[in-house]
C-alpha cells in the first residue's frame, strides 16, 4: 500500500483485512501447468457501495534454489463467488515476473514482490481471490524461499530462510 | 491519511506516517552492513493496534558491476539503541539480478507485532561479495547527487 494517495475525499481505503502465514511456507516452484500459489488465497467482502477492491500479494520471487537461471514467470488471477467450488480469470489480470531471454547463466532475478490487482466493487457478500502460477519449458521459476542471506557475519545457512507471505484486501 | 473515514467502524487504519528524508545520499551495498540512508523512522503504535506494517519503497541500482546483490534486514531500536543483529527471519529480502545492469524499484513491506512506545526501525545492506556490489537511491545518471528518495510509511491496522 506504497500508494495510499486516493483521489480526492470520497475515494478511501477502508476495511483492511491482512492475513500472514504463521509459520514459514516452503518453496513453491512452478510447472508447465497452472497452479494455486501457496497463501495467495483470501475471502473478503467489500465495505457496501464501494468502487473498488484492492487485493495485493506479497512474497519473494525468482529463479528457485535448484536451478537458478532463465527466470519466467506467469500470474493469473482468480476468483470465486461460491467458496471456491467454481473460478473464473480476473479480465486483463495477467502480470510476469522475469524476462523471455533464454541464455545460460542468465536472469538470475530474484526480489520481493507484491502483486497488485484491482477489482470492480461486486456487491457486499463474500468473494475468494487467489493466484495461480506457472513457467515455460526451459524457464524456472520459485516463491517464498529467500535462497541465500548474507548478514553482518557473511553468509548465514542455506536452505532456512522461507518467507512468510502475507496477503490483504481493502475497499476503496 | 486521505482515507480516514467518518465511520469509525469502516477504518481500520491508523496513525499512519510517512518519512522523505530528501537529506538521504546514495548507499553502496558492499561487503560491509551498511544503513539505508533515508529508511529510517520512529513510530509509535494505535494502542488497539492488531499488527504494525513498515513499508519501504528503494531504487535499486546495479552499479559499481554488472552482477548486483542486496541482502536488506530490518533492524530494530526499541530505546536502548540499534543492536549488531537485525530481525532476523521474516525481515529480510534478497534481491539480485546476474549480468543485467538491473535498475527498479524494490518495495519491501515487513508485519510487525504491536508494541507500546515508541521504537525506531532502519534497514541494512549488503552485498553477497565484491563482485555483485551495487548502489541504492541513486535514480539516473553518473553522479551521487541524482537520487531518488526512499519513501518510508509505518502505520497501524486494526
Amino acid at each position: 500500500m506504497a500508494y495510499l494517495h486516493i483521489n480526492g475525499t470520497t475515494e478511501r481505503l477502508t476495511n483492511v483485512s491482512i492475513n500472514q502465514a504463521s509459520t514459514p511456507i516452503t518453496e513453491q516452484v512452478a510447472t508447465t501447468s497452472w497452479a494455486d500459489v501457496t497463501y495467495s488465497s483470501i475471502t473478503y467482502t467489500p465495505t457496501k457501495d464501494s468502487q473498488y477492491v484492492l487485493y495485493e500479494f506479497h512474497t519473494y520471487m525468482g529463479v528457485p534454489f535448484t536451478n537458478d537461471n532463465e527466470c519466467k514467470g506467469y500470474f493469473k488471477f482468480l476468483y470465486s463467488d461460491n467458496s471456491g467450488s467454481t473460478w473464473s480469470e480476473l479480465s486483463n489480470s495477467r502480470t510476469f515476473y522475469g524476462s523471455n531471454f533464454n541464455d545460460s547463466n542468465t536472469m538470475k532475478l530474484r526480489g520481493s514482490v507484491t502483486i497488485t490487482q484491482l477489482i470492480p466493487y461486486w456487491n457486499n457478500t463474500a468473494r475468494q481471490f487467489k493466484l495461480q502460477v506457472m513457467t515455460f519449458t526451459d524457464f524456472h521459476f520459485g516463491l517464498h524461499r529467500l535462497s541465500n542471506f548474507y548478514g553482518p557475519s557473511g553468509a548465514v545457512t542455506p536452505n532456512s530462510h522461507f518467507a512468510r507471505p502475507f496477503v490483504m484486501c481493502a475497499s476503496i | 491519511m486521505a482515507y480516514l473515514l467518518d465511520v469509525p467502524s469502516l477504518n481500520n487504519i491508523e496513525t499512519q506516517k510517512f518519512v522523505h528524508d530528501t537529506s538521504a545520499e546514495r548507499t553502496l551495498s558492499n561487503t560491509s552492513v551498511d544503513d539505508i540512508d533515508g529508511s529510517e523512522i520512529s513510530y509509535t503504535c494505535a494502542s488497539s493496534a492488531s499488527n504494525i506494517i513498515y513499508e519501504c519503497t528503494l531504487h535499486l541500482w546495479a552499479s559499481p558491476d554488472v552482477n548486483n546483490t542486496y541482502n536488506i534486514e530490518l533492524y530494530e531500536d526499541a530505546g536502548s539503541g540499534y543492536p549488531s543483529s537485525g530481525l532476523g527471519d521474516y525481515y529480510r529480502v534478497y534481491a539480485s539480478a546476474t549480468r543485467l545492469l538491473y535498475r527498479t524499484l524494490l518495495n519491501i513491506r515487513f508485519v510487525l507485532p504491536t508494541y507500546t512506545g515508541s521504537r525506531s526501525y532502519k534497514l541494512r545492506v549488503r552485498s553477497n561479495g565484491t563482485g555483485s556490489e551495487a548502489s541504492i537511491t541513486k535514480r539516473d545518471g553518473t553522479t551521487t547527487t541524482d537520487i531518488y528518495v526512499p519513501v518510508v510509511q509505518m502505520y497501524s491496522i486494526i
